[in-house]
């Protein structure tokens, strides 16, 4: 073959710099954009750990503290034992109703999705309190228990690991449920049937089928919320100060609440925080590398079925009530029944006798709440609007290892570990020392926010992307679709499910996000949490829960209308 | 062939660092309009080959150009990207877009290519198309409510809706049943003769291979092991794995006893096994190790006193049969070979009958080195 | 005395007083005029909204028109967080600051300055720093407050000696804020009015008790003794107790003495409208500013002016009280934070 001689001096092929440059471009640019947005404020957080408490010099005394505390490895244990269990209620709890909700002829299903977009939506303030109240020892458990069985007993000390786990677990339940019903409703039916014709049990194809389908999405999942639940302050200390028990992030809350805050040590927790998380997310790292091998939507046989349970479909609803009961119904009662009575009591007939209207009076005479109501719409949308399409298309890079993109997901966990106060600090100063006129307005507030939301959004962005199949962009791309046209018309249809919950959930945090909005918040930039949150520490717990009674019903509606709007474009594109 | 070459593939190599898979070194000319098959086990490079055809990999080194285009070229550093190459491809899970409708899924190149058409050409093209594929009227579908074999027609349809100047195939009749196979294997012919595109096609089942192409690439570890048409692949394979993949199961070592010129019968010593006599396909030294390959076919089997005159009469054991309509399939024990032969079901041996089975020392073909089988 | 010496000494007189009030008026009319240049005040507080703040600009609006009063309200801390912020990068905006403990550190950061206010003449010397600094603009009175439908009038404890009955053991509730107006002030005041050695001894005896640590401010602290989670609670403000009591809430709030007082303080900042904010000033510790104040169920720090519940302030509340100055907490807090790390965390 006389080509032998030609093909035998063929170099390799090397990209032209132009083109190797064109080709990072996209990512690299991407890549320093996030980097833009969340190294600032991490390199606030590593000077501020560094620094002594009134700021005039540096020290290592913040990390050195974290580390001379006689009962770390006690505080440690009971953090790790909190922050596992309370992740695996959550994901138990929240993954089992998605399955049922997505994948099972059960009935009630948008109950649960009623759940858990008003449990998002209730202020956190008031949904602990709420909580505590419930399970409080003058709460309606314990006073029936009093009543009914031991007059000076209590059945349910809420002040224990028990309740934190509880609470915490419930928390998070919405979240779980809503990644894990996009990704569920994705996943590809010809697989469960496969094994149900192999003779698997329902069961068992849930477990060797269904979930190994979802693991890179779950495991995601699990690590995230482990995560929050081990630098999480309020609930550990709400619940565990009073029963004494020590967590790592007690103390840190204490010198939190000092004055002047003692913000080294919060930060230094953070750092370590953050290096342990680094290394989580190595290994993570791993299994989402292996995403094509779960790829469930491969642009072949794509029939999402949904199992019939028989009768079991009522076993199914009586645990979807039972969901909506805890996360839903128990709460709003004892948020209603809050807003209603005169002051603060224990749930009884002469309490129930004596209600009243005038919380919500209150309410609705300031004009001014509308205001309120209007900034924290517009800063939550802008935000979850920025963190979802920065992080859809960085998670599509970094799923697809796009050249440069190897960053991007670390980039974007960082601000998973930065306390609010923290980061509302750091955003004091830099829009401070920004050159426009930003400091005191919304911008700074929705900046911050999408600091803070953008490990919120990867999350669910990237269960987004690993499900769907190489094929179905490549197709694209030898149609003559450019990667722009690939990710408009291809890729963010198919992971619409996905971005919809994601930004739904950055949408309601947002909408309650505290720690944040009150540092920021200029005179005409406050939001609603902020207000209520003036009210709740002047003593109107009534007008407060009224408050976030209205707030609650206006954010179901608002959020209800634009599930279903999306969801019904969504299915009609898919034809579900 | 004379015919100008239209699809060329030059030293064409893709190594994946630190693995085994990938292409070594690819070569073909395909003149314009040719159906051309890459065929071979997993793993063989075939895909590999094809997705750097149609711009999904990038290649180590190497030349691919369509007519008088480099696609790509290590020595110029040509790389045109693939949204820019107009191919039409169907990839083995077909990748039909469950968002949108049949008829978006076959406009989908029309809308987002570089030449832009009017809704009218669109609704015009695609009509066409989804005639051509027999899924006329099948438009508003959502494409999630096909069938299989519906989906299919839809990712070819998809593939030659723009006229594209090569047509590429992943393997797009593995994931249908064997009777609509049949049908599509025939349908996906004529259609690609009515269209005349030049196509690559790529698969690991040598029927598709022989039925359907006019040249095919036998595909091993990276590297083509043999270039030809159909039938000088099926009759004449270079070397035991070839003779095997393609249809061969009869494929024994051996010794050659003698120098031997191409073509000449000479007598081989087999491993654990008799001596026969075959035809050397290329000049054989004496002393060298050689593979035997008989087609099952070729192979007769008759009690032990009617061998006559055969040039090769092995006796042995019949130890299995099976039973196939107008032939029937036999696994014959000599010594400690197993021969496979496939005669007219008229005559029939039962199992343990001790029996001769007979072929040509033409039929019998002595390959050099390898008998490792293909997989 | 002449009836002409006797006019003579009228006209002096009134004359005098005619100068002084003159020249008040005139140094105020330079102030409002400058600060009418200005256009408007920035002022931080911790004052609720709704509540105080808000009425109380709307009054000084009215009374200076011209002057337009930006409110930016939060917690005394994170309004600290935002100064210290701004102090840092160099931008105060504020330019007067009401909130509690947030004297020092905002002196250390540079972020004060010294005015002292006209009006402040009218009050005591412990309401109000020499240097003008602070003046304070509000006080708060920290008390234990009980459940009446847990705890009846006999029971009640009558001192601080009888926190340590056995019967209380487990039931005392408080907030756990280490600042003058939360747990550490507690502290602070037992080891003030006892003595070192004293206070100590009681502060060991009452950790036997078992206080439970309620990781929230005194208003939520006091809400659970009302919902009945606790039946006692110690360092929460006396306003509150009567603000739900009056709502028929069953609470009651003790005069255990020393009652802990301590300031909500008034401070002139660093920031970009100096004169408005000292007209600012002026007008919050005037009378009128001060029954702003107390009509918003604060209690005023005006000598003159009570309180909307009379009783809550010592004069009429008949109380005695520790004060615990802005001073005291800058030399003392750190001590009182290390006694509760010892003894009740």
């Amino acid at each position: 073959m006389s080509m032998l001689g030609v093909v035998a001096s063929l170099p390799a092929y090397e990209r032209p710099l132009r083109e190797r440059l064109k080709d990072r471009i996209p990512a690299v640019l991407l890549t320093l954009l996030i980097a833009l947005i969340v190294i600032p404020p991490l390199l606030v957080l590593i000077r501020t750990s560094l620094r002594d408490v009134d700021d005039t010099y540096y020290t290592v005394a913040n990390y050195a503290g974290l580390f001379a505390d006689p009962r770390l490895y006690a505080s440690a244990w009971n953090s790790v034992v909190f922050a596992a269990l309370a992740t695996l209620l959550s994901l138990v709890n929240g993954g089992l109703v998605a399955w049922l909700v997505e994948r099972t002829n059960v009935p009630l299903k948008p109950l649960a999705y009623l759940s858990a977009i008003i449990s998002l939506g209730t202020p956190y303030l008031i949904y602990v309190s709420a909580w505590l109240y419930i399970l409080g020892r003058a709460g309606p458990v314990n006073s029936l228990y009093r009543t009914l069985v031991d007059p000076l007993g209590t059945l349910f000390n809420v002040y224990s690991i028990t309740g934190m786990v509880l609470i915490e677990g419930f928390l998070w339940s919405p979240l779980v449920f809503l990644l894990m019903s996009a990704t569920f409703r994705r996943s590809n039916a010809d697989m469960e049937e496969a094994a149900r014709i192999a003779g698997a049990s329902v069961t068992s194809t849930v477990l060797r089928i269904s979930l190994r389908l979802a693991m890179p999405a779950v495991v995601g999942l699990g690590l995230f919320v482990f995560i929050r639940n081990l630098e999480a302050f309020d609930v550990p200390v709400l619940i565990g100060t009073p029963s004494k028990i020590s967590l790592l992030t007690t103390d840190i809350y204490q010198s939190m609440t000092r004055v002047p805050p003692q913000m080294g040590h919060a930060s230094a927790f953070s750092i370590v925080l953050m290096l342990v998380v680094a290394v989580l997310l190595h290994f993570y790292g791993r299994i989402a590398r292996q995403a094509e091998r779960f790829a469930s939507i491969t642009g072949k046989g794509y029939r999402p079925r949904a199992f019939d349970l028989g009768k079991g479909r009522w076993v199914g609803a009586a645990l979807i009530i039972f969901n909506a009961l805890l996360v839903l119904v128990f709460p709003i009662l004892a948020i209603l029944y809050n807003s209603l009575t005169p002051f603060a009591r224990p749930l009884n007939w002469t309490g129930l006798s004596n209600l009243t209207l005038e919380h919500y009076r209150n309410v609705f005479q300031h004009a001014y709440y509308l205001d309120l109501a209007f900034n924290t719409v517009l800063v939550a949308a802008t935000s979850a609007t920025i963190a979802i399409g920065l992080t859809a298309i960085g998670a599509w890079m970094s799923v697809r290892q796009w050249r440069g993109s190897g960053m991007i997901e670390q980039l974007t966990s960082i601000p998973l570990v930065f306390p609010g106060i923290v980061l509302g600090v750091a955003m004091i100063e830099m829009s401070l020392r920004f050159p426009l006129p930003v400091y005191g307005t919304l911008w700074v507030i929705s900046f911050a926010f999408v600091v803070r939301y953008l490990p919120y959004g990867m999350r669910y962005s990237h269960a987004g992307v690993i499900q769907i199949h190489r094929d179905l962009e490549d197709a694209a791309g030898i149609s003559g679709a450019t990667r722009l046209t690939v990710l408009r018309r291809v890729l963010t249809p198919l992971i619409s499910p996905s971005l919809i919950a994601g930004w739904l959930f950055i949408f309601l945090i947002g909408a309650k996000e505290l720690s944040i909005a009150v540092l920021l918040a200029g005179q005409n930039s406050k939001t609603i949490s902020v207000a209520m949150f003036d009210q709740f520490i002047n003593g109107a717990g009534g007008e407060v829960s009224a408050m976030g009674a209205v707030w609650t019903a206006l954010m179901t509606i608002f959020t209800s209308a634009l599930y279903v709007a999306m969801r019904k474009r969504s299915d009609f594109a898919t034809g579900t | 062939m004379e015919t100008p070459s239209y699809l060329s593939v030059q030293g064409l190599s893709k190594i994946y660092f630190g693995t085994t898979g990938g292409v070594q070194a690819a070569n073909f000319e395909l003149p314009e309009g040719s159906f051309f098959t890459l065929l071979g086990p997993s793993g063989c490079g075939k895909t590999t080959t094809l997705r750097c055809i149609a711009g999904l990999e990038t290649p180590t080194r190497g030349i691919i150009r369509l007519g008088d285009r480099d696609f790509f070229n290590s020595a110029t550093g040509a790389n045109i990207p693939l949204n820019l190459r107009n191919i039409g491809m169907v990839f083995q899970s077909y990748a039909i877009w469950p968002h949108l409708t049949v008829f978006e899924n076959v406009a989908f190149p029309l809308r987002v290519g570089r030449e832009k058409y009017s809704s009218a050409d669109i609704a015009r093209m695609v009509g066409l198309a989804l005639d051509s594929v027999d899924l006329a009227g099948l438009g508003k579908r959502s494409a999630t409510q096909l069938s299989g074999g519906q989906q299919q027609r839809v990712a070819l349809a998809r593939a030659i809706v723009r006229k594209p100047s090569l047509l590429l195939l992943d393997e797009p009749l593995s994931n249908l049943d064997a009777l609509l196979r049949d049908d599509m294997r025939a349908e996906l012919k004529s259609l690609q003769g009515r269209l005349g595109v030049t196509t690559v096609y790529v698969t690991h089942d040598q029927a598709e291979a022989l039925e359907m192409s006019d040249m095919i690439a036998v595909m091993r570890g990276g590297n083509i092991v043999q270039l030809g048409a159909p039938r000088d692949i099926y009759h004449d394979p270079v070397d035991g794995f070839v003779a095997s993949f393609m249809g061969s199961s009869n494929i024994f070592p051996g010794t050659a006893e003698a120098a031997a010129r191409a073509g000449a019968i000479c007598a081989v010593q087999l491993v654990n096994g008799p001596r026969v006599l075959a035809r050397a396909r290329v000049d054989m030294a004496a002393g060298q190790s050689v593979v035997i390959s008989v087609r099952p076919e070729d192979v007769t089997l008759v009690e032990r006193h009617q061998t006559q005159d055969s040039q090769n009469a092995l006796n042995g054991i019949v130890r299995s049969s099976g039973f196939l309509g107008p032939i029937c399939n036999y696994h014959v024990e000599v010594g400690q070979l197993s021969i496979q032969a496939r005669i007219n079901s008229r005559t029939s041996f039962d199992k343990g009958a001790e029996i001769a089975a007979i072929f040509a020392a033409d039929k019998a073909l002595a390959l050099p080195g390898d008998a490792s089988p293909a997989s | 005395m002449t009836s002409l010496g006797k006019g003579l000494l009228t006209i002096v007189v009134s004359a005098a007083i005619g100068m002084t009030s003159f020249m008040a008026c005139a140094a105020d009319q330079v102030l409002i005029d400058a600060a009418k240049k200005e256009g408007k005040v920035v002022w931080y507080t911790s004052f609720v909204e709704n509540q105080l703040a808000r009425p109380l600009a709307a009054a000084f609006e009215k009374q200076y028109p011209g002057v337009k009063v930006e409110i930016v309200s939060g917690t005394a801390t994170d309004l600290l967080l935002k100064l210290l912020g701004e102090a840092r990068a160099g931008q105060l905006r504020g330019d007067v600051h009401h909130g509690g403990s947030a004297v020092w550190p905002l002196i250390k950061a540079n972020a004060v300055e010294n005015y002292i206010p006209e009006e402040s003449k009218n009050y005591p010397p412990e309401l109000k720093d020499p240097q003008g600094r602070w003046t304070a603009d509000a006080l708060y009175f920290l008390v234990a407050a009980v459940n009446t439908d847990m705890v009846n009038a006999a029971t009640e404890p009558k001192s601080y000696a009888d926190l340590l009955d056995p019967k209380w053991k487990g039931k005392i509730a408080w907030t756990t804020q280490l600042t003058q107006g939360g747990a550490a002030g507690f502290i602070g005041t037992m080891l003030q009015s006892m003595g070192q050695e004293r206070g100590m001894d009681y502060l060991r005896k009452l950790s036997a008790q078992k206080l439970v640590n309620v990781p929230s401010n005194q208003r939520v602290v006091l809400d659970q003794v009302i919902s009945g989670e606790y039946p006692m609670a110690v360092a929460t403000f006396n306003n509150h107790s009567d603000i739900s009591a009056a709502k028929g809430a069953p609470v009651k709030w003790l005069k255990l003495e020393p009652v802990t007082a301590t300031l909500d303080t008034l401070m002139l900042l660093k920031g970009p409208n100096r004169n408005a904010g000292k007209l600012f000033i002026e007008y919050s510790l005037s009378e009128s500013g001060q029954k702003a104040v107390a009509e918003a169920g604060y209690l005023p720090s005006h000598p003159k002016v009570p309180a909307k519940v009379a009783g809550e302030k010592p004069d009429a509340g008949n109380f005695k009280v520790q004060v615990l100055s802005p001073e005291l907490v800058e030399t003392d807090l750190q001590k009182w934070v290390d006694v509760y790390n010892e003894l009740f965390k």
